[in-house]
C-alpha cells in the first residue's frame, strides 16, 4: 500500500458497493435508535457486528477500484485524540499496590481508575471513528447526502409518531417492554433527553432542506408536516434543555 | 468532498490492507465478546452462563462479580469461599470501585473471615466516605463482631448522614444496650429525630409511659414519627397521650384535656378523612350534614342538620372523641335547635372509648325550639382515658320513625 497521499479526489465515481455501504451505514443508524440507543452492553455487540460489515464491504470496495479512499476531514482529529488519551490511560504504569491481608491477588496496574470501562469507551470510540469515516468517506456525493437526509427525515417523522403514540397511550416502558425503573424514558431511549436530541437533529434535516426552496408544494407539504410533528415530539419529551436547545 | 487515495495494485499493498482489516476484524471480534460477556453476566441466574461469561472476558469485573453474587445465593459447602475469591478477582480488576470491596466485605463476614470483611468495608469507606450505607454496614459489622464503641460511631455517622438509618440505627441501640434509654441517648445525642424515633420504639414496645416523656422532649415530631406513635397509642387505648401527639401534629399547645375540638363550628366538618379527635361524620344519605353561618348560639356559625327520611332508619352519626380524666365527675353542655316534624328526635350519648360502656345521656332534644341548653353529668371510669360523645335516635315505639325539617347544634363544652 503506497503510505504517501497521492491525491485529492473530488467526487468518485460511485459504486454499487459504496452504495451498499451507505445503506448499511442508514440502518446501522435507524437500528441503534430503535435497538435502546445502544445504551445496554449488547448494543455495543451489535454496533461492532454493523462495523465489521461495513468494514469488509469498504475493503471489497477497495480491492475493486484497487485503491483505498479515506475522507481527511479534520473532525476525525478530536476522535483519535480521545481514542490516543484512552490507550494512553490503558497503560500499566500505576499499580495501587494494595496490602496483602486487604486484597492476597495483584490487582490490575493501569492510570485509568477503571481501566476495563476505559477500555469499553476506547472500543466505542473506534466504532465511531469507522462509522464517521465510512460515512464521510461514502456519503460523497449531492445524491447520496439527500438520500440520507430524506432516510433521516422518515425515520425521525415515524419515530417522532410512534413515540408520541407511546406516551399517550400510557405504555408502561419501552414499546411496553421493558420497563424502567430509575429513568423516565421516551420513544426507544431510556433517556428523554436523548430523545429530544435526536428529533432536534432529525428537525433541522427537514427546516434545512425546506429553507432550501428546492421542493414542489405537495413535497413541502409534507415536509413541514415531518418538522411539526418531530417538534411536537421535542415537547412530549418534557426535556428543558431540549426545548432551549430547539430554538 | 476532499479524500485521500491509497493505492493498492501491488501485492505487497493488497497484502497490507489485509493484515490491517484483519486486525480490525479481531478488535471488533473482541469487543461484541466483551460485551456479549457483559450482557450475560448482567441479566444471568445461573452460574455456568456467569462463568462462560467469566471465560469470554477475563479482564472484565462484571462476570466476577455476578458469579461471586450468585455462589453466594447457593447452598454449597465452598460456595461463600468461592463468592469471596470471585469478589476478590472483581476487586483487583477495579480496584477503585467502593461496590466491590463493600460486597467483598460482606462475604467475608458470611465466610467468617472477620477481620478481612473489617478490612474491605474500610476500603470502601476510604473510597467512598461520604456514603452512609458503607458506615451502616461497617457498623453493624463491628457490633456483630462485639466492638460496641467503635461500632455506634460508624452507626451514628450512618444516621447523621441519612435519615433512613434513624430508625434502625434506634433499634440496634435498643438491642445492643438492653433498652438503656440514657445509654441510647448519651450514642445518639438529643436531636429531635432520633427522640422522635426512640418514642416510637417505645410505644412500639409497650412502654407507653416513657414512649410520651421522651416524645415530650423533641421539638418537633416528624411527621412519620409523629403518624406512627398516634396509631400505636391508638391501637393500645391510651387515649390521653394520643390526644397529646395529636396536639404536636395539629402544632397546637394548650391542652385538649376535656375540651371539643371545633366545638363552635368555627371551622369546617370533614366528611370523609377526619382526625381522630375531629367530628366524625358516618357515610349515609341521611340527614345531610353542614355548616350553617346563618343561625348560631355563639360565634358565628353552626352545626346543621337537615332531615327528610320517610322511616327514620338511614341514620348519618356524628361523634367526637375526647380525652379525659379517669374517675372524675364531668358536666356535658351544648346547644340545640330544632325545626323538626318527627315522633321522636335526638339525644347526645357519652360513652367509654375504652370499653363502649354508655356513661350517660342527655334528654331528647325538643322537636320545636329557639336555641335552648342541655347538659347532663357523667363520671368516667377508672380506666377511661377518652369518652366519644355521639349523637343518637331516641326510638319512637315503632320500625318507622320518620323525621324532617331542620337541627342546629352548637358550642359543646365539657366541664
Amino acid at each position: 500500500m503506497n503510505t504517501k497521499k497521492d491525491e485529492l479526489i473530488i467526487e468518485n465515481e460511485p459504486t454499487r458497493l459504496g452504495g451498499f455501504i451507505v445503506v448499511l451505514l442508514c440502518a446501522t443508524a435507524i437500528l441503534a435508535t430503535i435497538a435502546y440507543g445502544l445504551v445496554d452492553s449488547w448494543g455495543l455487540a451489535f454496533l461492532s457486528l454493523c462495523v465489521a460489515v461495513i468494514v469488509v464491504f469498504w475493503t471489497i470496495d477497495s480491492f475493486k477500484r484497487q485503491e483505498f479512499l479515506i475522507n481527511n476531514n479534520r473532525l476525525f482529529i478530536p476522535l483519535l485524540g480521545l481514542i490516543f488519551i484512552g490507550l494512553i490511560q490503558l497503560l500499566p504504569f500505576f499499580n495501587p499496590n494494595l496490602p496483602a491481608d486487604l486484597l492476597p491477588i495483584s490487582s490490575v496496574s493501569s492510570i485509568s481508575s477503571d481501566p476495563f470501562a476505559t477500555r469499553v469507551f476506547v472500543a466505542y470510540l473506534t466504532l465511531y471513528f469507522v462509522f464517521f469515516a465510512a460515512a464521510l468517506t461514502f456519503i460523497d456525493s449531492t445524491k447520496r447526502i439527500t438520500k440520507v437526509a430524506v432516510t433521516i427525515i422518515i425515520f425521525g417523522t415515524i419515530m417522532a409518531f410512534f413515540a408520541i403514540i407511546q406516551r399517550l397511550a400510557n405504555l408502561e416502558g419501552l414499546y411496553g417492554v421493558r420497563v424502567l425503573n430509575q429513568a423516565e424514558g421516551f420513544g426507544s431511549f431510556v433517556n428523554q433527553h436523548h430523545f429530544a436530541a435526536l428529533m432536534e437533529m432529525t428537525v433541522s434535516l427537514a427546516v434545512g432542506i425546506l429553507l432550501s426552496k428546492t421542493l414542489k408544494k405537495e413535497q413541502t407539504l409534507l415536509l413541514i408536516f415531518s418538522a411539526v410533528l418531530m417538534s411536537i415530539a421535542v415537547f412530549f419529551t418534557g426535556s428543558r434543555g431540549g426545548m432551549l436547545s430547539f430554538f | 468532498m476532499a479524500k485521500i487515495s491509497f493505492q493498492i495494485n501491488s501485492t505487497k499493498q493488497r497484502l497490507v490492507l489485509i493484515l490491517i482489516v484483519v486486525f480490525v476484524i479481531i478488535w471488533l471480534l473482541f469487543v461484541m465478546k466483551w460485551s456479549l460477556a457483559n450482557s450475560m453476566s448482567t441479566q444471568s441466574q445461573y452460574k455456568e452462563i456467569s462463568q462462560l461469561a467469566v471465560d469470554l472476558s477475563p479482564n472484565d469485573p462484571q462476570p466476577y462479580y455476578s458469579l461471586a453474587a450468585l455462589n453466594e445465593k447457593t447452598v454449597t459447602e465452598n460456595s461463600f469461599a468461592d463468592a469471596v475469591l470471585n469478589y476478590e478477582k472483581a476487586a483487583s480488576l477495579s480496584p477503585n470501585n467502593y461496590l466491590l470491596w463493600l460486597s467483598l466485605g460482606q462475604a467475608r463476614e458470611r465466610n467468617s473471615d472477620f477481620i478481612g470483611a473489617e478490612k474491605a468495608i474500610r476500603k470502601a469507606l476510604e473510597l467512598a466516605p461520604n456514603y452512609s450505607e458503607l458506615h451502616w454496614v461497617l457498623g453493624n459489622m463491628l457490633l456483630r463482631n462485639d466492638k460496641k464503641d467503635e461500632a455506634f460511631v460508624e452507626i451514628k455517622k450512618a444516621a447523621e448522614t441519612n435519615s433512613k438509618y434513624i430508625n434502625p440505627s434506634v433499634s440496634v441501640a435498643w438491642q445492643a444496650f438492653d433498652g438503656d434509654i440514657a445509654k441510647i441517648s448519651n450514642v445518639f445525642g438529643d436531636s429531635d429525630a432520633v427522640t422522635s424515633s426512640l418514642a416510637v420504639l417505645l410505644a412500639k414496645k409497650g412502654n407507653f409511659d416513657d414512649a410520651l416523656k421522651v416524645s415530650q422532649k423533641a421539638k418537633t415530631l416528624n411527621a412519620d414519627d409523629a403518624n406512627n406513635l398516634l396509631s400505636t397509642f391508638l391501637t393500645a387505648k391510651k387515649f390521653r397521650a394520643a390526644s397529646e401527639i395529636n396536639l404536636r401534629i395539629l402544632n397546637q399547645e394548650k391542652s385538649s384535656l376535656a375540651k371539643f375540638n371545633n366545638q363552635g363550628f368555627e371551622n369546617d366538618v370533614k366528611p370523609i378523612g377526619a382526625g381522630t379527635f375531629e367530628w366524625q361524620l358516618t357515610e349515609s344519605a341521611q340527614p345531610i350534614i353542614a355548616v350553617d353561618d346563618k343561625q348560631k348560639q355563639e360565634g358565628n356559625r353552626s352545626l346543621v342538620m337537615v332531615f327528610n327520611s320517610s322511616d327514620g332508619k338511614d341514620f348519618r352519626q356524628i361523634s367526637q372523641m375526647v380525652a379525659v380524666d379517669s374517675s372524675k365527675k364531668y358536666r356535658f353542655q351544648s346547644f340545640a335547635k330544632a325545626e323538626l316534624k318527627a315522633s321522636s328526635t335526638l339525644k347526645w350519648e357519652i360513652v367509654d372509648a375504652n370499653d363502649g360502656k354508655l356513661l350517660g345521656a342527655t334528654n331528647a332534644v325538643s322537636a320545636n325550639s329557639d336555641w335552648q341548653k342541655f347538659e347532663v353529668d357523667f363520671t368516667t371510669q377508672a380506666n377511661t382515658e377518652a369518652v366519644i360523645f355521639r349523637l343518637a335516635r331516641v326510638s319512637c315505639g315503632s320500625t318507622v320513625c320518620p323525621i324532617s325539617g331542620k337541627m342546629w347544634f352548637d358550642n359543646f363544652s365539657l366541664q
